[in-house]
């Protein structure tokens, strides 16, 4: 399906959005951009700018519809958050995954899973982790029962093993973390579903491809991006979410490397439309990543600014 | 920037200590683990560890580093130990610790990983110290200290535990 917004019109969100925003329960729910509700209602991408990034992703899924259009009372929900690593801007901020928790239960959800588990530290970085405890805990982590799926369509990639629970949940919610990739340059909602499969044999088919004696790192580029582009046929987020709060500008995924604070996050049905706005917090633009065109050929969303109307907002 | 040259006035008090092998997959541990990658997570002062050294063998490299890890595996990737400091003061310290086959290997992602920038050092064979990170090569080992903050003391604490580690993996290669 693509998105039927066909007008380009970026909504500057006011300063005094920020006022409503991390003071208490509810508020959040009162997105209060510049934009009116049936402006709201047509937003395809928001990317809200706050060193906040709790409040920021509270923000931007509300100036997309808030969670409630995306999320159904008494569903279950899996959420593909890139959270496993450990090195600063590697992984997804903690404040921005409790956010996207959070939304979730106030939307009504009965059951919210990880594909991932969390490092072990992860919540003892957010401030605001003590006061969802109950939250965070009642949150399963997917066994990695894996299934294999046959992938019409697909072009490098036919067939795949996918978590059953990416299959099976109502709602599924892509929370990724736009940084470099060694390889493809830049990496968000596109390529974070690679975190649904196991590495043998699914992603290291999409890394070695048919070198596996190179020596580069990642030696068929057109491959793994064909792969990633394939792999997301399997199935489309009901909603993606982008940290560029801190993130890897050298030596992505894993890190260490050079650090840029960008302090967004971005919010959009459209996977390739976020990940397209996405590579300009690496410097690049959508041409640049092979993976965003190859999505686009298959459907996935739209890669032109003119199909997308955003909103950006910076809380004060 | 940070300089590591001028933070490291505090002496590294390296010693040994025990290292618990914790499996990380199904992937069988190397029956015993070599003695030189435990030498790495040294006691230092001033820095507790916070949890047993992990070590990673085969596929279970993949939890650590992702995709990067079919490359360490082409390159002779041997096993790998990664834990974590903390000062008690709120920073930490990550330490991870890569045993290759040979050096050559060692050397090609050490290069790959350095990408030739930070600042030279005079640690292990090979040192470049970034403004919250630093890598060394010491022989065949690759080692990654890495701070959560850019703070003086927290990148004081990446020195001093350099130091201990390269000392630790001096007699190990």
């Amino acid at each position: 399906m693509k998105s039927g917004i066909t007008r380009r019109r970026f909504i500057k969100g006011s300063a005094a959005v920020g006022a409503t925003v991390g003071i208490g329960d509810g508020l959040f729910a009162g997105f209060a951009g510049t934009a009116s509700a049936d402006e709201s209602a047509a937003v395809g991408l928001a990317a809200v700018t706050s060193p906040d990034g709790f409040a920021n992703t509270v923000a931007a899924v509300n100036a997309v519809g808030g969670m409630a259009r995306f999320v159904a009372t008494g569903s279950s929900v899996v959420i593909n958050a890139n959270i496993a690593f450990k090195h600063r801007g590697s992984i997804v901020d903690p404040g921005v995954l409790l956010a996207v928790l959070t939304l979730c239960a106030d939307a009504g959800a009965k059951e919210i899973r990880l594909i991932k588990a969390a490092n072990d530290d992860f919540w003892q970085r957010c401030g605001r982790a003590a006061e969802h405890r109950g939250l965070i805990e009642s949150v399963n982590v997917c066994e990695r029962d894996m299934k294999v799926v046959e992938i019409a369509g697909g072009v490098a990639l036919r067939q795949a093993h996918v978590d059953r629970r990416l299959l099976e949940a109502d709602h599924y919610l892509n929370v990724a973390i736009a940084k470099n990739h060694k390889g493809c340059e830049f990496t968000g909602a596109l390529k974070n579903t690679m975190g649904a499969c196991p590495h043998d044999p699914t992603c290291r088919f999409f890394h070695v491809g048919n070198n596996p004696d190179s020596e580069d790192w990642y030696p068929d580029l057109n491959h793994l991006s064909q792969c990633v582009a394939d792999l997301n046929l399997v199935r489309r987020p009901d909603l993606c979410i982008l940290d560029a709060g801190e993130i890897l500008t050298t030596n992505g995924p894993f890190g260490p490397g050079k650090l840029a604070a960008p302090q967004t996050v971005v919010a959009s049905v459209d996977m390739v439309a976020i990940d397209a706005y996405g590579t300009r917090y690496l410097g690049l633009q959508p041409h640049d990543v092979p993976m965003i065109a190859m999505a686009e050929a298959h459907g996935l969303g739209t890669a032109d600014p003119a199909k997308t109307v955003v909103h950006e907002a910076a809380l004060g | 920037m940070t300089s590591f040259l001028r933070s490291g006035s505090r002496t590294a008090a390296a010693g040994l200590m025990l290292l618990v092998v914790i499996q990380c997959t199904d992937q069988p541990v190397v029956d015993p683990p070599s003695r030189g990658i435990g030498a790495a997570a040294a006691v230092v002062s001033g820095w507790q560890q916070e949890y047993e050294p992990e070590i990673y063998v085969g596929d279970a490299l993949f939890e650590l580093i992702n995709g990067g890890a079919e490359v360490y595996h082409r390159f002779g990737f041997v096993q790998a130990l990664a834990t974590q400091y903390a000062d008690g003061d709120g920073r930490s310290i990550s330490l991870e610790v890569f045993e290759m086959k040979d050096i050559d290997g060692a050397e090609r992602i050490y290069a790959d990983k350095t990408g030739g920038s930070g600042e030279p050092l005079q640690i292990g064979d090979e040192a470049a110290g970034e403004d919250y990170y630093l890598n060394f090569r010491s022989g065949r080992f690759l080692v990654t200290i890495t701070g959560f903050d850019s703070q003086p003391e927290t990148t004081a604490g990446i020195l001093l535990l350099a130091r201990a580690a390269a000392a630790g993996l001096g007699g190990a290669s």
